[in-house]
């Protein structure tokens, strides 16, 4: 279980989530939530892999050894449901700038 | 015709809306009359699919829809769940029940409230996307679907939370979108961990195969915190004051049973996917959560000078109530005595508080929203004599302050006599907490009467009168809902609550629907 | 009997509660009635009691509600203000460190 992919699974959710936490540019924490998307796939996409396998097309390899598809089909919607969650935070960015002048995350107007 | 409305009622009830919201725009270009028959049609027709899946669930004891299939009640020809699954138990039933009455109510007090804005179809677009997502979530069998319809929850939320654009409402969205994403990214990564294990992604598989091995137990926490996340539990309840006080009222009104879409997805995870699983420890979790979330949440909200604000921190305290019951069931789910003594009890009172809370929650929501209609503030401070000009809109925020503050006859008070007197049972500090936090809900809820409601009226407040009925007849019907429930809580007890208590707990059904 | 809620250690009767409510109210009424009727509009009886003064104008500001109980637990709110930073990495630090509990409880004390 403990292997290359696995460390940077772990390492790119860690950097993630620590730039979540400790960045204050609202730039800074849309990318860390990109990089923990990543991470995420990268352990999705990982999981299906077979040691010397094929593409997952049945009519293509038959009786082949293929990786599983599953885990693929999964990565495909959570990237694009990951760039759908970026534009939006992206563009509430941008309307925070236009109305605050700043994007850092410090110079909220609702507290408490 | 009926027959088929019945069979595939768990397609329809969330392809309908899902399909429905794409078409709004179009059906606008003949008009704002179409566009809002339109959209009441779809929540209509989403509604009687909701009863449908309730009736159906009822008579069959829960049952499966297999999406794509030719017999769509057959999980997979060979036995494996692979397929994607629709998992209707009475739970799912219930839950959709309640959203899609919100979302009946929400659209047309939305119709007028929101009446002169811009972009207004994109706004039904996404109330119909929320509908969609909140009744794909609850009636899911799929724990990767669970995600995506999370996601579509979340992404549908938060740009409803920003609709008014700029500034503070583009703040909370953000805010709301960075917490909800991490947490359903948690989600996607727990989903991964128990896939890797086990080739499944069906909860019913999941719980039939699962080991309790150590990366299960990862993903057992992982999917808790996030659903607690997503229902607002303290401490991680920050996002709920600021969403539901910058969204449009209607909307708040709407986010409250998205947070309960939320609420039902932790006591599935807890109970039918992870069912013996650290039970005790898990059900200690929720216990705790529940206690931080009716403390704090009511505490802050003593202080609040925002109407919304004030509110949205109330609904952080009455979720406690909900984890509260249903942790208590959880902790003692490994030891039959105490689970039939008083658990199934404060099983019952928790989900029943769940349903009163849709509606109390909702129905002062709107009355909030009523309240900045016509008085054009938000801040309690510069409100005053609302109720000479305001009669219905009073008695209706009457009602309903009872109601959170849990006084008889009202829902609020059945729900938590139950919860009260079971806990007690359980451990007796905990339900006499509980009894301090109602006090404490009354007395900010006369704090919010006393000074929007009574004293000298404004002139100009005076002059505005009160709301149209097409907003006050939406608050009415929550209202008649409330007292009925208060007058004949035994029915609905047997009616909608027990049965999902008893789904939520027979852990062996949900897997034998589907293997 | 239809309205009976039984809980794990009692029940609950609302149309019994009314009962009681509604002849309670009736037995208040009755009492009323022996009272005698010497109020008069118009007069000094209409002035609110304020101690033998001058009741002062205007009203109690909602925020300034309840002043005796907030500052009576004054250090509660205090350390309650303080921690709704409004931040939104706080958000996510929060949710972090309930996964770390969580995390722990269930290692050290959850069996299976």
């Amino acid at each position: 279980m403990i292997d290359a992919q696995m460390l940077a699974v772990v390492a790119l959710v860690t950097l993630g989530l620590s730039a979540v936490v400790f960045r204050k540019n609202m730039i800074k924490i849309v990318m860390g939530i990109s990089v923990i998307g990543s991470g995420v796939n990268l352990f999705l996409v990982s999981m299906g892999y077979r040691e010397g396998s094929t593409a997952p097309i049945f009519t293509a390899s038959r009786n082949a050894w293929m990786s599983l598809p599953t885990p693929q089909a999964l990565t495909l919607t959570s990237i694009v449901i990951s760039l759908a969650v970026t534009a939006l935070m992206l563009s509430f960015a941008v309307l925070f700038y236009e109305k605050y002048g700043s994007i850092d995350t410090t110079k909220r107007r609702l507290k408490q | 015709m009926a027959v088929l409305f019945y069979q595939h009622s768990a397609a329809f009830a969330v392809a309908v809306p899902l399909a429905a919201a794409f078409a709004v725009p179009l059906v606008a270009k003949l008009g704002k009359a179409a566009r809002n028959a339109f959209v009441v049609l779809a929540v209509v027709f989403t509604q009687i699919m909701s009863w449908l899946m309730f009736q159906r669930s009822s008579a069959e004891g829960g049952f499966i829809y297999t999406l794509g299939a030719s017999v769509p009640s057959l999980a997979s020809p060979a036995g494996f769940p692979v397929r994607i699954v629709l998992h209707i138990d009475a739970l799912s039933a219930f839950m959709a029940v309640i959203s899609t009455t919100l979302a009946f109510v929400v659209s047309v007090y939305s119709f007028r409230y929101m009446k002169g804005r811009k972009s207004l179809d994109k706004y039904f677009a996404l109330l119909l996307v929320m509908t969609a997502g909140m009744t794909g979530l609850v009636t899911t069998g799929d724990l990767f679907n669970m995600f995506v319809f999370l996601e579509l929850l979340s992404v549908s939320s938060a740009g409803m939370i920003g609709y008014y654009g700029k500034g503070e409402s583009a703040e909370a969205a953000f805010k709301y979108m960075t917490v909800s994403s991490i947490g359903a990214l948690m989600v996607l990564f727990a989903a991964g961990m128990l896939y890797s294990q086990y080739n499944l992604l069906n909860i019913a598989g999941l719980a039939d195969a699962i080991q309790f091995s150590f990366i299960d137990r990862i993903a057992l926490v992982l999917l808790f915190a996030a659903f607690a996340l997503k229902c607002g539990a303290v401490p991680m309840h920050m996002w709920v004051s600021d969403s539901y006080g910058e969204a449009p009222a209607p909307v708040s009104a709407f986010l409250v049973v998205a947070s309960q879409a939320g609420l039902y997805a932790l006591f599935r995870i807890a109970f039918t996917l992870f069912g013996g699983l650290s039970a005790a420890v898990m059900g200690w979790g929720m216990i705790t959560l529940g206690m931080l979330s009716m403390f704090i949440g009511v505490t802050m909200a003593m202080f609040q000078k925002d109407i919304k604000r004030l509110m949205a921190y109330h609904a952080v305290s009455q979720t406690g109530y909900m984890l509260l019951g249903i942790g208590v069931g959880l902790a003692v789910l490994s030891s039959p005595v105490a689970l039939e003594t008083f658990g199934i009890s404060a099983m019952e009172g928790g989900l029943f508080h769940v349903i009163n809370h849709a509606l109390y929650k909702g129905l002062l929501f709107l009355t909030a929203g009523a309240v900045i209609y016509r008085a054009g503030t938000r801040n309690l401070n510069n409100m005053s004599g609302l109720a000479h000009s305001m009669p219905v809109t009073t008695v209706l925020f009457i009602i309903g302050a009872l109601s959170i503050a849990g006084l008889p006859p009202f829902n609020g008070f059945a729900s938590k006599i139950v919860i009260y007197e079971s806990v007690f049972m359980f451990n007796p500090l905990l339900s006499v907490i509980a009894m301090l936090v109602s006090i404490l809900t009354l007395a900010s809820f006369v704090k919010v009467f006393y000074s929007a409601f009574t004293g000298p009226a404004d002139r100009s407040i005076k002059k505005a009168g009160e709301v149209p009925a097409v907003m006050w007849i939406p608050m009415g019907i929550l209202a008649v809902l409330i007292i009925a429930f208060g007058l004949a809580p035994d029915t609905v007890m047997n009616l909608f609550v027990r049965p999902a208590v008893h789904a939520l707990l027979n852990q062996a059904g949900y897997i034998g629907g589907v293997i | 009997m239809t309205g009976l809620l039984v809980t794990s250690s009692g029940y609950w009767h609302p149309l019994a509660w009314l009962a009681v409510m509604a002849s309670a109210v009736i037995l208040a009424l009755i009492i009323r009635s022996f009272g005698n009727n010497r109020f008069r509009k118009g007069t000094d009886q209409q002035v609110p009691f304020y101690s033998g003064n001058r009741a002062p104008e205007g009203r109690i500001k909602s925020s300034n509600l309840y002043w005796g109980f907030f500052t009576a637990m004054e250090k509660y709110f205090r350390w309650l203000r303080r921690l709704h930073t409004g931040i939104v990495n706080d958000y996510v630090y929060w949710f972090v460190l309930v996964m770390v509990i969580m995390l722990a409880a269930v290692m050290l004390g959850g069996g299976p």
